[in-house]
């Protein structure tokens, strides 16, 4: 348990870069263990049985040395939802029975167990080099199969508990700022032509998320009958289109509304800075705002890291864990004190708004 | 005995009967031949019905319970004749219910349902590759389809001979002549055979299609 406090606790290993546009890319692999069960239909005795020989095993392997492992009957509920908040482990995992997670020290790898499926294997980072990132999970998935093979067949491949992850079971995502666009009204018309090339576009926290911020989720549709590095050339292809039609979103909204657009960023560099009660969802709409002002030049480049920091740090299970707010109960009033303290204590480092440069 | 009993809609001397199980127990239905062709009572499936009927019979509310008690009652019979994996149990309806496979082996179980649902799960139609899997299989899938709602009914034949219900014996007979005559249509012959098995309205593939927009994390 101490471990697992130091492990929440420590925010040295948030994210070192950032890129303006795109937050951050994940390759995920859906594995299932050959001729056994899948986890939902498997007594909780048998799951568990899984579940400490699956660790027995991943705890040997040199890829996944000075790894972390919290088995979700140990977490609190607060501490789980923080590891959901990092994208760690799924929202789903905290509901399940007989479940682990197997996080590397640099939390770029993440192994959820007795998910859906006996393996969920996660790879992120902050860049968007998705072939490489499919590389290093298929070479994970490799050196776990020659310990424990995994369920397949010759006709579909890798067979999942839900068909639509079989065959490749392999979904790339990437997360992505696009105010410009929503601002412009052009999401709706983006959102289409991503679906029909076989996309799928949601809000930040995933399936039935809402794109609070202005932050989405891109990924594959298809997991079958499409090789691996295929499926990761046809997000990454799409992603050079995107980001420059977000970057031609951004140049008519500042060139049409510029002092509107001044006026607000300065708005909530004021409230940033001087506010006293920030809740969840203004934290969200506000960095956003900043994200994409350091994107235009307003703050300096370095900036950007602090923005990604804030975002995952203003996030409700994170609040409450660093302040010990005890309770799960959402709106509250001394979270949002907490919050905006942190706000005020950031944005005290930053330099104000510099619209000369746009 | 059966010239003595009179039809149950309109009192006329009845010529169809039919047998339906209500909270467990067999209950006749009988009809004049009229009534019988007006409500279509040999083509229709028989659980739609059987629905009407008791509806007409026992007014909208109280047949509505009597249903819902012969849909528990007809579930566990589902389980011995839909199709059943036998490495995880999983049976065909709680299939259609959780829309997860419950083992590797439920993809040889449930090869067909897959076929129906894969090209609309995995998109075939949206990129220009193409879904291997989807396109291949359907000469094959429809002898399978009709091959197996055969084998249901059959042995809803075997069952209802067992029991000396010879009426439901004879619409399950005729059933299987034309489907064996005919193998056409195989999304109806499911819907056929359903019926004789399950509860349930939809067809399986219908069903378990509607996941298909949503998605997956
Ligand atoms: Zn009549
Ligand atoms: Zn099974």
């Amino acid at each position: 348990m101490s471990d697992l406090k130091r492990f929440l606790a420590d925010s040295n290993l948030l994210p070192h870069r950032s890129l303006p546009i795109l937050i951050s890319s994940r390759v995920r692999l859906a594995r299932n263990l050959a001729d056994k069960v899948f986890p939902e239909r498997l007594s909780p005795q048998e799951r568990e049985d899984i579940k400490q020989c699956i660790l027995a095993t991943l705890k040997k392997l040199p890829e996944l040395a000075d790894s972390v492992c919290f088995e979700m009957h140990d977490l609190a509920l607060s501490e789980a939802e923080m590891l959901v908040e990092r994208h760690l482990i799924s929202k789903e995992l905290v509901e399940r029975e007989g479940a682990a997670v197997v996080i590397s020290p640099d939390r770029k790898l993440s192994i959820m167990i007795n998910e859906e499926d006996h393996f969920r294997i996660q790879v992120m980072d902050a860049e968007m080099n998705l072939s490489l990132l499919a590389e290093t999970a298929r070479s994970l998935s490799e050196a776990i199969a020659r310990e424990l093979p995994f369920a397949s067949s010759p006709r579909y491949g890798f067979l999942t508990a839900c068909p639509t992850n079989l065959g490749t079971g392999m979904r790339v995502s990437v997360m992505a700022h696009l105010p410009g666009l929503v601002m412009d009204g052009q999401m709706e018309k983006v959102v289409r032509s991503l679906n029909m090339c076989g996309l799928t576009v949601r809000g930040s926290l995933g399936e039935g998320s809402d794109a609070a911020g202005s932050i989405f989720q891109i990924s594959n549709q298809r997991t079958l009958a499409q090789t691996p590095q295929k499926i990761a050339d046809t997000l990454q292809d799409w992603l050079k289109s995107l980001v420059e039609q977000e970057r031609n979103a951004r140049r008519r909204i500042v060139r049409r509304n510029k002092s509107i657009f001044c006026d607000q960023v300065g708005r909530i560099y004021g409230e940033s800075r001087f506010g006293m009660l920030i809740s969840e969802g203004e934290a969200l709409t506000g960095l956003s705002l900043m994200r994409l002002a350091c994107d235009l030049g307003i703050f300096p480049e370095y900036t950007r890291v602090r923005f990604d920091e804030l975002l995952i740090e203003t996030q409700d299970a994170h609040i409450r864990f660093r302040n010990k707010i005890a309770g799960t109960a959402k709106p509250s009033e001394l979270a949002d004190r907490c919050r905006a303290t942190l706000f005020r204590e950031t944005f005290a480092t930053l330099p104000p708004p510099d619209f000369s440069r746009i | 005995m059966s010239e003595e009993l009179k039809c149950q809609i309109c009192g006329a001397p009845a010529t169809v009967h039919l047998t339906q199980i209500i909270n467990g127990k067999m209950r006749k239905i009988h009809l004049c031949e009229k009534c019988a062709a007006k409500h279509n009572a040999t083509e229709l499936p028989l659980i739609k019905f059987a629905e009407m009927i008791t509806k007409k019979l026992f007014g909208e509310k109280l047949g509505k319970e009597i249903l819902e008690g012969t849909a528990k009652a007809f579930s566990e019979k589902d389980l011995k004749l839909g199709k059943q994996c036998p490495k995880c149990g999983m049976s065909e309806s709680e299939l259609e219910k959780h829309e997860r496979f419950g083992c590797p082996q439920c993809y040889e179980t449930f090869a067909e349902a897959l076929n129906a649902l894969l090209p609309k799960i995995q998109h075939a139609n949206a990129a220009p590759e193409g879904c291997a899997p989807a396109p291949a299989a359907p000469a094959k899938k429809h002898k399978v389809a009709a091959k197996i709602s055969v084998e249901t009914l059959e042995q809803a034949l075997r069952d209802a001979v067992a029991k000396e219900d010879y009426k439901l014996a004879a619409t399950l007979r005729d059933q299987i002549t034309a489907l064996k005559n005919k193998p056409a249509k195989p999304a109806r012959k499911k819907a056929v055979a359903k019926t004789a098995s399950a509860g349930k309205k939809a067809p399986a593939a219908t069903s378990t299609a509607k996941r298909s927009r949503g998605g997956k994390k």
